[in-house]
């Protein structure tokens, strides 16, 4: 009976080996000397971190991809939040296709969503700039912000709403003392989480960006033409800056679920 | 049936509904709604859930427009008017409190929206919290507040806008039995004090009568009665409300004769003699309720004479509630019965369950309702 | 604002003027915060995609894209074996990618999401939450330098005078690939589904004389049977759009669907070639999830219990 559980136990470490495999390998050849990463490892070296902040042209595609992150996530929360909100509080002819619309975009394969936007895009004269990406990343961002910002809500007891304006305050005004303050922990959370997604993204970004290669672009055509280790530095970047965003939002979540788990009326 | 309330002592009316009706997709939730609320007044709206008595409060709020009809405002229309402007602050069931606002913000919110100054609404705030006696939870957070504590808080965030109107969603519906006991008073001596008109929504008739100078019952989106808690508990105008408040034994029957102030009933019962009939006319033959109030019953061992109204009747269990106890009966037929008194008079009846007895009641405290579709 | 102003005159301005006003501060409300989504996702998901179909029928004249009407494409695409030869390779990895991925994780899943304490299973969950915040790109590339003719396997298997072995370049290095792309998804869905099963059901099944193993077969694959078919239908349709598995790992050639609408879009702007081939795609997914929606849904929504 127990030898079985130590083996299914030991199947779990395997299936988590080989999931976890490619980063630990990519982790730990960040700091190999060897150009060629390979058995036996050679010298610890940082030299391809060195490497990665020394020219300028990662510099530039971190900048790129940072500014594309930042106005994503910027216009997919506001996006996401208002239709979210529309959404808690209406009930209005097409309802159903005015959701689908939010949450649709993710299921498209990435690959027939960057060709779809490259064509159209570049026949009204948008494409081929970092604001390019950017539009094509809220298109896949907006869900996820739409996601979150309606799920919390849901949660929200459900006379808040018209005990401000009962209060005297009007519909913009309850928006911005009652809805958003309550709303803060799935607003930031999609902040983060939006910026994390766009950071990563490259297929649509590949397509549509042209010249103007963001980060992730950067290694894919570096990874098409040679083999450099300098992208195993690079990894180790994106992953603990995504990592970060998303432990962030964790905690901005958590903390809130804590207070308001607190038991006690008018939570 | 009365629908139309009239204001105490011949104040003009402050608030009223004239024809309302609220329709909800096909279900009709409030139905020709006339009624008048005066200024001072405490007016009580009770029934059954579903009655129709939220959505009435929601009405004046504004949170729900009228299908039909007007809501007048000093006699101007506010049906248009958004919620925002109807100055007529509601203290919910379940307290809405702003969960990431400060006890002292919570209450200082509405002085906000006014655009007061933050010293005035701060020391307006804080007075509100003194008078109810809660200043020391000025800057705790509402998770961690008591029921009786939030319900405080809710009340002090509408009281300290001064408003004209009061509004009150069953506020004391999430309290346990004492904090229930103690708020009731205090609402009605605040009610008292300020002189603000207070519209009470609930389904626990003891606080209405308790609290109320008039007391609206509804049933199914349609009043029943209006009227002083005594009239309402007294003088039932309909079948529900003598079904609804207090303990009423119903007898249904046909008129036997009209005389000049009384009227024989005849029910299953016996054929029962009235000298209280309601205000409608009654004629031979109709079908009418015969009304006993529980409490208006008298039990005695044999039958004594005098007295034409009589029913023997089976004790059949007691219901013991501290000095007033209810006798269940069950009269031939198996009709039930119920009879209410103090526990002293029982004691000294000296029964058992099982005994056989005799009912009796004054013929001046028989209610005659007459039968109608509604009820 | 708007609605404080009126408010100072005790109301009595929002009955004379201020009915117009109100309405129009309330739709402007509502538009402003619903509005957006309608004109972003129209204007830049509903179109372009539209667009897509309709650039099926537009021809390219001596590298000049024009609109048209024209079956040509259709045509030259649909009668072409390449073509196939790629839809059958992508059809084939996919399958192979939901098959493997979904019977692979199931013993994990089942171990954490019905074996294992509240702890460990959350542990679980986070862990195989950490990918889907690592660059797929990058790891698909690692697996390579792991996989490749110098990489570290070959390597290892060097020191043992053990032939070379070509791990990647072919259709296993292709399936690693998505593997790799699919599996946390597969096992998070599956972890959910299995964790959610009753174990009323799973008590009844061993009241009823059920060895582990028929109770697995018997009771908790049908009862987390929704669950199962969605992660299988989500890997399928990942890997069969995935086009960095082909080609880091599986060398491009023979090439798969999304191989060919990329060539198509770099070499010679062929788009509305690209485009066929990505509306057959959108068919072909659209008829695999309508089937497993329909499998995963038939019949009674509580489990049977044969």
């Amino acid at each position: 009976m127990s030898y079985k559980r130590h083996v299914l136990k030991g199947y779990v470490l395997l299936v988590l080996a080989f999931i976890f495999a490619p980063i630990v390998v990519s982790f730990v050849f960040s700091f190999s000397q060897n150009r060629f990463p390979t058995l036996p490892l050679s010298a610890f070296s940082t030299i391809w971190y060195q490497k990665v902040l020394d020219e300028p042209a990662f510099a530039q595609a971190f900048g790129r991809s940072l500014t594309v992150a930042s106005f994503t996530s910027a216009i997919a929360t506001f996006i996401g939040f208002g239709a979210a909100y529309v959404d808690y509080r209406y009930r209005f002819f097409g309802q159903r296709v005015y959701v689908a619309m939010g949450i649709i975009p993710p299921m498209v394969p990435v690959l027939i969503l960057g060709v779809a936007m490259l064509m159209f895009l570049s026949q009204i004269g948008l494409s081929g700039a970092l604001y390019s990406v950017v539009i094509a990343h809220v298109v896949l961002c907006t869900p996820f912000s739409m996601a979150l910002n309606r799920l919390r809500l849901s949660q929200m007891e459900p006379n808040l709403e018209a005990a401000a304006w009962n209060l005297g305050a009007n519909e913009w005004r309850t928006m911005r003392m009652v809805i958003v303050p309550y709303c803060l922990p799935a607003i930031l959370a999609s902040v983060f989480i939006t910026a994390a997604i766009s950071f990563d993204e490259f297929a649509i970004a590949w397509f549509v960006s042209g010249l103007e290669e963001t980060l992730p672009v950067r290694v894919l055509n570096m990874v098409a033409r040679q083999s450099s280790p300098s992208v195993n530095a690079i990894g180790s970047f994106t992953f603990t800056l995504s990592l970060t965003l998303v432990v962030l939002a964790q905690l901005v979540l958590i903390a809130s679920q804590r207070r308001a788990s607190r038991s006690g009326p008018g939570t | 049936m009365n629908g139309k309330g009239e204001s105490n002592g011949g104040r003009e009316a402050l608030l009223e509904f004239v024809d309302v009706d609220k329709r909800f997709g096909r279900t009709l939730a409030v139905s020709n709604l006339n009624l008048r609320i005066g200024r001072g007044d405490f007016v009580a709206i009770m029934g059954p859930s579903g009655c129709g008595k939220t959505t009435t409060l929601r009405m004046l709020a504004g949170l729900e427009r009228p299908t039909n009809g007007s809501l007048l405002r000093d006699g101007r229309p506010i049906n248009d008017v958004p919620p925002w402007l109807r100055r007529m602050p509601l203290v919910w069931q379940n307290y809405a409190l702003f969960p990431f606002l400060s006890v002292i913000d919570n209450v200082a919110f509405g002085l906000r929206n006014e655009k007061v100054p933050k010293a005035d609404r701060v020391r307006r705030s804080m007075a509100w919290l003194e008078r109810l006696g809660i200043s020391s939870l000025a800057h705790r957070s509402p998770a961690t507040l008591s029921g009786g504590q939030a319900q405080r808080v809710a009340l002090a965030r509408a009281l300290v806008l001064e408003p004209e109107v009061l509004l009150l969603d069953e506020p004391l519906s999430a309290l346990d039995a004492n904090m229930v006991v103690r708020m009731q008073s205090e609402l009605a001596q605040l009610q008292r004090e300020l002189g603000i008109t207070f519209v009470y929504v609930t389904h626990n008739q003891s606080e209405a009568l308790a609290m109320a100078d008039r007391v609206v019952i509804m049933n199914d989106g349609k009043v029943q009665q209006v009227g002083s808690p005594l009239d309402v508990y007294r003088s039932p105008d309909t079948r529900f409300v003598a079904e609804f408040v207090g303990t009423n034994n119903i007898m249904d029957g046909k008129v036997k004769s009209v005389a000049k102030a009384k009227v024989t009933v005849e029910t299953p019962l016996g054929v029962f003699a009235s000298t209280n009939p309601s205000s409608a006319a009654i004629r031979p033959g109709q079908s009418v309720h015969l009304v006993v109030s529980a409490d208006m019953l008298a039990v005695g061992r044999k039958r004594a004479p005098g007295h034409a109204n009589t029913v023997a009747a089976r004790l059949v269990g007691e219901s013991f509630a501290g000095n007033i106890v209810t006798l269940l009966l069950e009269a031939p037929g198996g009709f039930e019965l119920k009879a209410q008194m103090q526990h002293r008079t029982l004691q000294d009846l000296d029964t058992k369950a099982g005994d056989e007895v005799v009912l009796t009641f004054e013929s001046g405290d028989a209610l005659i309702i007459a039968s109608s579709p509604a009820g | 604002m708007q609605g404080h102003d009126l408010a100072q005159n005790g109301g009595k301005a929002a009955v004379a003027g201020g009915r117009l006003s109100h309405r129009a501060s309330r739709l402007g409300f509502r538009l402003f915060f619903g509005g957006p989504l309608v004109l972003w996702q129209g204007a830049f998901f509903v179109a372009p995609v539209a667009f897509m179909v309709v650039m099926t029928f537009w021809s390219v004249r001596n590298y000049q894209l024009s609109p048209d009407f024209t079956f040509s494409n259709w045509h030259k695409i649909l009668t072409e074996y390449y073509v196939w030869d790629a839809f059958l390779r992508s059809l084939i990895g996919a399958g192979l990618a939901a098959v493997l991925s979904t019977v692979i994780s199931f013993p994990c899943a089942y171990y954490l999401g019905l074996k294992a304490s509240p702890r460990v299973r959350l542990l679980g969950a986070c862990l195989i939450i950490a990918p889907f915040f690592t660059s797929f790109l990058v790891r698909a590339y690692t697996w390579r330098t792991i996989l490749g003719d110098q990489g570290i396997v070959n390597a290892f298997l060097g020191w043992f005078n053990l032939g070379p072995a070509r791990l990647t370049n072919d259709l296993f290095g292709t399936v690693v690939g998505y593997m790799t792309l699919v599996m946390p998804l597969v096992l998070l869905l599956q972890l959910f589904s299995l964790a959610a099963v009753d174990r009323r059901l799973i008590e009844a099944g061993q009241n009823l004389g059920c060895s582990p193993l028929q109770t697995i077969y018997r009771v908790i694959v049908p009862a987390a049977r929704n669950g199962i078919v969605l992660a299988a239908a989500f890997a399928f349709v990942l890997s069969f759009g995935d086009l960095i598995s082909p080609q880091v790992l599986g060398g491009s050639n023979p090439p798969t669907l999304s191989i060919l609408i990329v060539d198509q879009v770099r070499g010679g702007l062929q788009w509305p070639r690209a485009s066929v081939i990505a509306v057959m795609m959108v068919v072909t997914l659209t008829a695999v999830v309508a089937a497993a929606m329909r499998l995963a849904y038939r019949g009674s929504k509580d489990a049977d219990i044969r």
